[in-house]
């Protein structure tokens, strides 16, 4: 089922990207929904805390969207579709915190686009630890949820930034691995790594509250 | 094992984690790990190690607004927007348009991963529970299909932002504005027997006019047996309560009682999850708890006015009996915020804050004086309103402290109220009917009590306190003239004992009263009667305390006590006692009750110091007044004293107590015991009163000043008057009340028996005190309007 479903997703995404760069609208529209929720994720999980205020994800997303709409035709065809979303919101992102901040401008390339904006890792404990979210869980709840946000906040910024790409933004290996810009098996040790260490700290704390 | 076979097999991991990673997110049953380890031998123990906290990390993960699914199909529903849901809490909502209405509705269904036995039966809860709400700042729910799979609802498309995407950017008055109509939705559905159990900003959607709609009743729940039919009905009866009813809702919104205790939500932790949603809007971020504390809203956004930080903490105040009582008492308060008035809430939070420091202080106080810096009187005076402000219901005090005009007025109303209905009977009692005798106490009694009780719903403390205070004398009061005129709790073998009418008056009357209206001129309750006056009244004193708590309640509490302990008195004999002269015999009675008063007192004042206040008069109080019936009755024979009150020897007496009083004041200011040194300083303000009333009553009766009965002022009233300033200036320069306070009360009563001598009918008195009041009120009035407007200006 999984091969086989993931298969059809990308031919329909690849037709809809071919559509939508000829001028169908409605492709368009169906084209970017598809990737609405993972994009948000990338904002909310990047956007520095100190423009929570003044900016909302959604509409970075959709700034990002008339961008990519205008640029569909030019775009760089090696990437995949989605990293190259992630590359236009990172760009996007990397000149708000700009524009706000008066950060230091920030190399955004294609070699490693989230880079330049890094995971907020107090955003991405927040994200993950906020809710319930099945029956099962909510029996062993407030001990689990404690111990998985602490234990995940004593990891290195690189395993933090590892699971976030994998389990947050929902990017799998080999997206993953372009991402970060290293190949295929280093990213698939680097995430491996992180899963052990997590494990290895929930051993040793998770029993306490 | 080699380095490549290490990295093929990371990378072999990573593959099936990415498979496995995309059916955690696609819904359906969770996938198995064993069935994994299984058809991969060779990396079972990675995966029963390392993929159960995938799944794990899914599962947190999950909530976000994720990657579409394939499209469903609604009957008679055009699903816009390419079928792309919108996440809310536990099912997914779309966008349809109704094909026969034309119109824009909101279709919600059971998340497929939550769609199972538990799952469905909240979602039908949530149905049901919406559909019976009716409110313009609630979504509307239209139609309900469980039977379709998977199961949704249709409801009223609102549309609109998030709320906490509308209110970027707002001032704190646009959000208390918005804040109160979900407050007073809120409490709509609470008082529909609904709790929403799940109230956060992404479940509340404003529309391009500001309007607030709560939506998603995803967890909500009946609290009350509303629909006890319904509630036992199989779906319900699938979810059981306490597995799927605690819990649930979202982390950072959740109150703290569900969060440990798995204590039942109600309409208190829908307030808590307001008060977070408050405080989200205030700051832009959920509160960070350290140690259990989040930092102030103040601290965050310096721009958040303090009332509002107030209505915030305390709407999110841990324990929930500190939070207010109803939500429609939140809406409120915001109200009352947006209108420019008092916010009455105290938080528990400043207190506690207030409370380190002032022991902190107190501390400090007591090393001066170990290293003579001060003394210990000088201790004491510094150390007492660090102790008032340190009490449990000093929150109260706070804001009587402050006391605005608006209470000051309300104050006033309500004692006026109380002094018409009792003058009305003092000057009248003769020509009223018995109707009319209870009537006169009985409908202010009624409308002030009712009127604090409504103001104490209403959340508004210092109002309730300023009527109940009043009310609960009144209570007594009418206690008493309904048992004295319908004649209740009379024992005429007690009547000896009487202190009204007593042995004379039973003896004139052997018939007890044939017809109560006419044969009563005369307001003589038994002693019966007060006893049960009494204990009524501390009962009532006692649940005011409890409930309202606030100081003038313990008073209260101590008055009754002290009445009914003295009326027990009574009614063992204590007035044919001193009227045999067998004073020994009643002091001996008397003195375990003042005894324990002492013990009482002694035990409160490290405890509760406010109630310890209310039982401290009972040591120095009893034993002046047994010493004053000791001059008064003590017997020619024994103690030399004529019988008649204004005799030259029963002054002396009263005078040589005064003396007595004094020195043990000043034994025991010298003590090192907190309590003892209260009890010295009551003495010590007898002493003054003790010297003054004879002062008064010699000077009056005085040969050598010759007869002054007549004269507009008399020398009595100008010499009482000049004792009286020079205790007042005397006091006030030592800084000493126990002088200045019955200097005043002198004072009081030489301008009563002037005007006494200057009208002709005592009914000038309860109308210079009614002008008075009015002038009071009027001149308040005015003064609460002027600064309301400068305040709104």
């Amino acid at each position: 089922m999984d091969p086989s479903a993931d298969a059809a997703e990308a031919a329909a995404t690849t037709e809809l990207v071919l559509r939508s760069s000829h001028g169908d609208a409605a492709a368009r529209e169906r084209l970017f929904a598809r990737h609405r929720g993972r994009l948000l994720r990338m904002v909310e999980l990047r956007l520095d805390p100190r423009l929570r205020q003044r900016l909302d994800p959604e509409d970075v997303v959709q700034e990002v969207y008339l961008e990519a709409a205008d640029r569909l035709a030019e775009r760089d065809r090696t990437l995949s579709f989605l990293l190259w979303l992630r590359l236009l919101c990172a760009q996007r992102l990397a000149e708000l915190q700009r524009r706000h901040l008066g950060a230091a401008r920030r190399d955004v390339r294609r070699e490693r686009p989230a880079a330049g904006v890094p995971v907020v890792a107090s955003n991405f404990l927040e994200r993950l630890t906020d809710r319930l979210t099945s029956p099962s869980e909510a029996a062993a709840r407030d001990e689990a949820r404690s111990a998985l946000r602490e234990a995940l906040a004593l990891l290195s910024a690189q395993d933090q930034e590892i699971l976030a790409l994998r389990h947050f933004e929902q990017l799998n290996g080999v997206e993953a691995a372009a991402e970060l810009g290293i190949d295929r098996s280093a990213a698939a040790k680097r995430y491996t790594r992180a899963l052990r260490r997590l494990q290895e700290l929930l051993r040793t704390w998770g029993g306490a509250p | 094992m080699t380095a490549a076979e290490g990295a093929s097999d990371s990378t072999r991991l990573d593959e099936l984690a990415d498979a496995f990673s995309a059916r955690c997110r696609r819904g359906g049953p969770p996938p198995s790990v064993e069935d994994l380890a299984a058809a991969n031998p060779e990396l079972s123990d990675e995966i029963r190690d390392l993929f159960p906290l995938v799944a794990r990390l899914e599962g947190a993960a999950q909530d976000a607004p994720g990657p579409s699914r394939a499209p469903l199909e609604f009957p008679g529903l055009e699903l816009l927007d390419d079928g792309v849901a919108r996440a809310g809490g536990m099912g997914e909502v779309y966008r349809a348009r109704d094909r026969s209405l034309d119109r824009l509705v909101a279709v919600k269904t059971v998340q497929a991963r939550l769609n199972t036995g538990e799952g469905r039966a909240l979602f039908e809860r949530e149905a049901r529970a919406a559909a019976r709400l009716d409110h313009p700042n609630i979504v509307k729910v239209f139609s309900f299909h469980p039977d379709h799979e998977p199961p949704y609802f249709v409801m009223q498309y609102a549309e609109g932002v998030p709320l906490q995407r509308a209110c970027r950017g707002k001032d704190a008055g646009w959000i208390a504005a918005i804040l109160a109509k979900i407050a007073r939705a809120l409490a709509y559905a609470h008082d529909t027997g609904i709790a929403h159990r799940d109230v956060k900003p992404d479940n509340i959607l404003v529309d391009s006019d500001g309007e607030p709609r709560i939506t998603d009743f995803g967890l909500a729940e009946t609290f009350a047996a509303v629909d006890a039919a319904e509630a036992a009905g199989p779906q319900l009866a699938a979810a059981p309560r306490d597995e799927a009813g605690a819990g649930w809702g979202t982390w950072a919104y959740l109150a703290p009682e569900l969060r440990t205790r798995g204590a039942a939500a109600g309409p208190l932790s829908d307030q808590y999850a307001l008060g977070v949603t408050l405080y989200q809007l205030l700051t832009g971020g959920l509160p960070q708890h350290r140690d259990g504390v989040a930092a102030l809203p103040q601290e965050l956004a310096p721009s958040v006015p303090e009332a509002m930080q107030r209505i915030c903490l305390r709407a999110m105040e841990p324990a929930p009996a500190d939070r207010y009582p109803t939500t429609a008492a939140l809406a409120d308060e915001l109200d009352r915020f947006l209108a420019g008035r008092e916010v009455f809430a105290r938080p528990t939070r400043y207190r506690r804050e207030r409370g380190g420091r002032l022991r902190n202080h107190l501390t400090e106080l007591s090393l001066w004086r170990r290293h003579r810096l001060i003394d210990t009187r000088e201790m004491d005076r510094l150390a007492l309103p660090y102790r008032r402000l340190l009490e449990e219901d000093s929150a109260w005090d706070e804001l009587s402290r402050r006391f605005p005009t608006e209470t000051a007025l309300l104050r006033l109303g309500g004692w006026l109220a109380v002094l018409s209905g009792v003058l009305w009977l003092a000057f009248y009692w003769g020509e009223l009917s018995r109707g009319q005798r209870v009537a006169a106490l009985g409908v202010p009694c009624l409308v002030v009590n009712a009127v604090g009780w409504l103001f104490y719903w209403r959340s508004s403390r210092p109002n309730a306190t300023a009527f109940l205070s009043s009310g609960s004398l009144l209570l007594p009061m009418l206690l008493a003239v309904v048992l004295a005129e319908y004649q209740l709790l009379r024992f005429p073998q007690a009547a000896a004992l009487e202190l009204f009418g007593g042995a004379a008056a039973a003896a004139a009357e052997p018939a007890p009263l044939p017809d109560g209206a006419d044969a009563a001129t005369r307001f003589a309750p038994t002693n019966a009667q007060l006893n049960a006056v009494a204990v009524s009244f501390g009962l009532y004193a006692a649940v005011l305390l409890l409930v309202v708590r606030a100081r003038v309640f313990a008073l209260w509490l101590g008055v009754a006590v002290y009445l009914c302990t003295s009326t027990l008195l009574l009614r063992l004999g204590l007035r044919p006692w001193l009227e045999e002269g067998r004073v020994a015999w009643a002091l001996l009675h008397a003195l375990p009750v003042t005894l324990s008063f002492v013990l009482l007192a002694g035990w409160l004042r490290d405890r509760a110091p406010s109630r310890a206040a209310a039982f401290f008069g009972f040591f120095p109080l009893p034993f002046a007044a047994a010493l004053t019936l000791l001059a008064r009755f003590g017997g020619e024979e024994w103690l030399g004293a004529a019988a008649a009150w204004d005799q030259a020897p029963v002054q002396l007496w009263l005078m040589l107590n005064g003396a007595l009083y004094g020195g043990l004041a000043a034994l025991l200011g010298r003590s090192v015991v907190g309590y003892e040194r209260t009890f010295g300083e009551l003495f010590l303000l007898l002493v003054p009163i003790s010297l003054l009333v004879p002062t008064h009553v010699l000077f009056d009766r005085a040969p050598f000043l010759g007869t002054v009965g007549e004269a507009p002022l008399s020398a009595y009233a100008l010499l009482g008057a000049a004792w009286s300033v020079a205790l007042v200036a005397v006091g006030t320069r030592l800084r000493r009340s126990a002088l200045a306070v019955p200097g005043l009360a002198g004072i009081a009563v030489t301008v009563w028996r002037a005007t006494e001598r200057h009208f002709e009918s005592t009914l000038a008195w309860p109308l210079a005190l009614a002008l008075l009041g009015g002038v009071a009120m009027a001149t308040g009035g005015v003064m609460a309007l002027v600064r309301g407007r400068r305040r709104v200006g």
